[in-house]
């Protein structure tokens, strides 16, 4: 008798354990998760079931809302404001626009890319795109897209533009320095709040030190050196 | 084969251990899935061979317990 209860006991555990990995099933068992990838952890089909009830996994939203410490190279230059995989860096009348794409499992703080003061915060919505127009290939892609454009004035490299653009879906973009504050090289700048796109504006003079498709770090990478001519 | 299901007021350990062994089986090639970077047609095969093999080794081993 003992032994029937037993192997019931096993029965009903391995039952359990084949249940839960069928309701998750094709996404990974909670057992499973702290062994893989972050991005194999939550998979992007997921996260945007997630997106579309509101509902996060706590332990993917702590995952998100991570804030490591940076440091920033010794070497002068723009290092990058963004974690994420460079995109484009066009230049339109005489001003780069380095895009860096952000992966929901990329850090989604924002660093300043060189030292300076902050001269404006314009926040914008679609009202600002359609002013703008859709030339641009990164706001293009974009569902309605919001966005911040925060100014600094850097001295060196004269004002640059932090721009952290989301879709209206996400549509959150905090901004912790106010107008007036000074910002060091790489300090934290604010974060999209699921987002997708931060853009840094730059005068083309500055020499590219990465090319599009390179993965870079916020406040680590370096991207460009050399003040404008 | 009575013995392999039922056994003296108990399932049979035969039985119970194929049941035990494929459970691993299922849940080791979702974790080798996930992880390994290959085709899901060569884990599933590699899986099933491997449990065919458990199967047929449980099976033959309760044929001949316990040893004389």
């Amino acid at each position: 008798m003992v032994i029937l209860i037993v192997q019931t006991v096993i029965l009903a555990l391995l039952a359990t354990l084949v249940a839960i990995w069928a309701a998750r099933f094709p996404h990974p068992a909670p057992w499973l998760r702290p062994f893989l990838s972050p991005r194999r952890r939550w998979p992007e089909p997921e996260i945007r079931g997630w997106l579309r009830t509101g509902r996060f996994h706590p332990r993917f939203l702590e995952f998100f809302n991570r804030d490591p410490e940076r440091t920033p190279p010794a070497q002068a230059g723009l290092v990058a404001p963004a974690d994420g995989i460079v995109t484009s860096a066009d230049v339109r009348e005489g001003i780069r626009y380095f895009v860096i794409a952000l992966s929901f499992w990329d850090m989604h703080v924002q660093r300043s890319p060189a030292t300076g003061k902050v001269v404006a915060i314009e926040p914008s919505g679609d009202g600002f795109m359609d002013g703008e127009g859709r030339d641009f290939a990164f706001l293009r892609e974009k569902h309605c897209p919001v966005q911040t454009r925060i100014l600094l004035d850097t001295g060196e490299y004269g004002i640059l533009a932090v721009r952290l653009i989301t879709s209206l879906a996400a549509r959150r973009i905090e901004v912790w320095p106010k107008v007036g504050d000074t910002l060091t090289r790489g300090q934290r700048l604010g974060r999209i709040l699921l987002g997708s796109t931060v853009v840094l504006e730059m005068p083309e003079g500055c020499c590219l030190r990465v090319q599009p498709r390179v993965r870079v770090r916020a406040g680590e990478t370096l991207i460009a050196t050399g003040a404008p001519q | 084969m009575k013995t392999f299901l039922w056994s003296q007021g108990h399932i049979g350990w035969p039985s119970l251990a194929i049941v035990v062994f494929s459970v691993l089986c299922l849940l080791v090639t979702d974790a080798v899935w996930r992880t390994v970077k290959t085709s899901a047609r060569s884990v599933l095969l590699s899986a099933g061979f491997i449990w065919a093999m458990g199967v047929i080794a449980i099976f033959t081993i309760s044929l001949h317990w316990p040893p004389t």
